[in-house]
């Protein structure tokens, strides 16, 4: 298939990134009931015409590679940390104070590295809704959260975000990534600083204006309940990891054909049925009560996985755009490749994005850098690109897996969250001024 | 025509502080002023009863406690505590310009300590004494009541500390000092309407 075809077919993609952002804002009650059918008929918007040009078998194909190679795992991961994560309460007596909510921010961003983006997303946000619950002006919270914990955190290891991963399984040391240490401090020095007077702001206006937190009397600072999913939780992140790292150690290197050359891999299933067994697992060992008092409901896991699917298929052509022609671009600087990488991932998949420009920066001859399975990279190279894909998934609710679950969990629970350009005028303000700063103090030159 | 007083009233639990509140708010036909001063707080707060009445029996955020940094403070640096007391200040204010009455707690020996009309008294007694006047009146908890003592006089302590800046119960702050136990509660309140009546000339409401 030809570029202009391509880009022809990367229609209904914006059709469908336009239905999340303008809906729930046009006709918010009739996005409710009809999310599922927008986003297939978005995705059969796409899968015909492609049909047409290049035939049933390269689309069924593409379908069978989007699900079996990306949705399930990706779901099933959502699910799984959305069900533990949904049986454990956390209750404290500074519940929406502008210094326990920096904790929190911070807890997680560095977290994020060591148990995922994903698994600290859904550890932190019940406790930090609930603590924040009596507050008219939270809105803040939220947003930082999304883009401390739920993206920015992320970057130190390949546990951190899904891109990362796949550079470790081309021979990027674990450790790596602890390269951008300076580069994560300074953004959370900034952007917590920022967070912090904005959030007192917010803060003295609800005091003024009579509301306040329910108080926990007596007992310890922090109350948790359903302690032992935290047991579940650690599982489901070892088998994400094993998930990746088992083939390299040529354990388990086998797969299910679904289609053509579409497989699954062993590995790829293990993790998805230990995921699942854990989940229900969590569910059955767990009072109804936790559950309750968490206000669980499967409201947000069923719209994150109706729309993501949606996302998915309809990605297919922008994604085969920029594999055809990211070695093209002639990005041969740190900050291009920052950028380039960046801007892509805050509405494609980071995950193959970052694939791209890996493989695109492995085939530039450096002579000193990391030696990776795709050649050898250099460093700032390297380090441009894990930021640009990490950091800037930030910039928009679909830039990340965690966004928009923590967007819809968020909403469930009587959250006004931003709207999608909303989100995005907020990335906007506080997020591209500090990618800026990076650019001047770590990518120039 | 007696001239306004105000009685305040600072206690050791258990001590008897609030039946001589009482008692001596009768005698002289004025009014008395303990939890009814939380609904008014608030009524002019905006919070809800039950917050205020579970706020005046929580920790304050003191010291140099993980809870009193992560407290949550105001672009002024005012915590939650500090929003009710100002209330709380406000209403003894306004109620010492209305006139003559007997409040309990509060830390309303600091609030009106520039008023020459206020009579201070602490109320203390022995450990034992507290101890069996707190089992006659409320009877025993789960909690042992030697605890149950020290916690209420530790958070007491601390809110009049974080509140005021002086230090709970030192008898420089109060005009009069009574040992409860020894002298008996009755006694202490009679004690007090005697001198009220000398020098004040009673109520003049």
């Amino acid at each position: 298939m030809d570029t202009q075809q391509l880009a022809m077919l990367c229609i209904p993609f914006a059709g469908m990134l336009g239905s999340i952002a303008l809906f729930p804002v046009l006709k918010a009650e009739w996005w409710e009931k009809h999310q599922a059918m927008v986003s297939f008929l978005w995705a059969a918007l796409f899968l015909i015409p492609y049909t047409v040009l290049g035939g049933a078998r390269l689309a069924s194909e593409a379908v069978a590679e989007v699900i079996f190679g990306d949705y399930l795992a990706f779901i099933t991961l959502l699910f799984g940390l959305y069900c533990v994560c949904g049986n454990i309460t956390v209750r404290t007596n500074l519940d929406g104070s502008p210094r326990f909510n920096v904790l929190l921010l911070l807890v997680g961003s560095l977290a994020a590295s060591w148990i995922g983006t994903t698994g600290a997303s859904m550890i932190l946000i019940r406790p930090l809704i609930r603590g924040n619950r009596w507050r008219a002006n939270n809105v803040q919270t939220f947003v930082f959260f999304i883009f401390l914990v739920s993206n920015m955190g992320g970057v130190l290891t390949p546990m951190g975000d899904p891109p990362l991963l796949m550079g470790f399984m081309r021979h990027i040391p674990f450790f790596w990534g602890l390269h951008a240490t300076p580069v994560l401090l300074l953004n959370l020095a900034i952007l917590l600083t920022v967070y912090y007077f904005l959030d007192r702001k917010a803060y003295t206006r609800d005091l003024k204006a009579g509301l306040h937190p329910d108080i926990v009397l007596g007992g310890s600072i922090i109350q948790i309940r359903g302690k032992h999913n935290g047991i579940f939780l650690i599982v489901i992140i070892i088998a994400v990891v094993l998930s990746g790292a088992l083939p390299n150690l040529g354990i388990l290197t086998g797969s299910i054909t679904i289609q053509g050359d579409v497989k699954m891999p062993y590995t790829t299933i293990l993790e998805i049925l230990v995921i699942l067994l854990v989940s229900y697992l969590a569910y059955r060992t767990t009072d109804r009560d936790v559950r309750e008092e968490n206000e669980f409901e499967w409201g947000p896991i069923k719209e994150v996985a109706v729309l993501f699917i949606g996302i998915f298929i309809t990605m297919v052509p922008a994604l085969e755009l920029l594999q055809q022609h990211g070695q093209d671009m002639g990005l041969t600087h740190p900050w291009q490749l920052f950028w380039s990488t960046g801007i892509l991932s805050s509405f494609l998949d980071n995950t193959p994005t970052y694939l791209v420009f890996l493989t695109a920066c492995g085939s530039m001859g450096a002579t000193s850098g990391v030696a990776t399975s795709v050649g050898i990279i250099g460093t700032k190279m390297l380090m441009a690109i894990s930021c640009g894909a990490v950091f800037m998934g930030a910039n928009t609710y679909i830039g990340n897996a965690p966004n928009f679950m923590v967007k819809a969990i968020s909403e469930s629970q009587g959250v006004k969250m931003p709207s999608f350009f909303g989100y995005m005028f907020w990335a906007f303000k506080y997020l591209v001024p500090v990618f800026l700063i990076d650019t001047l103090l770590f990518f120039l030159g | 025509m007696g001239k306004d007083f105000i009685i305040t009233i600072s206690r050791q639990f258990g001590s008897g502080g609030h039946s001589i509140g009482k008692k001596i708010a009768g005698e002289l036909d004025i009014p008395f002023y303990d939890q009814e001063l939380i609904d008014e707080i608030a009524k002019r707060s905006g919070y809800d009863l039950d917050f205020v009445k579970a706020m005046d029996e929580a920790e304050v955020p003191s010291g140099n406690r993980f809870t009193s940094f992560f407290a949550g403070r105001d672009e002024s640096g005012k915590t939650i505590q500090d929003y009710i007391f100002d209330e709380e200040c406000k209403i003894i204010e306004e109620l010492a310009d209305k006139g003559s009455f007997v409040v309990v707690g509060r830390c309303s020996d600091y609030i009106l300590r520039d008023r020459e009309n206020c009579l201070d008294i602490f109320t203390f007694s022995s450990l034992e004494k507290r101890i069996t006047r707190i089992l006659e009146r409320y009877g025993a908890t789960e909690v042992p009541i030697e605890k149950r003592i020290a916690d209420k006089d530790r958070r007491r302590a601390a809110r009049y500390t974080y509140h005021t800046k002086r230090e709970w119960g030192i008898m420089s702050n109060y005009d009069i000092c009574f040992d409860t136990g020894r002298l008996g509660v009755d006694n202490c309140a009679d004690l007090v309407i005697d001198h009220i009546r000398k020098n004040y000339g009673g109520n003049d409401r």
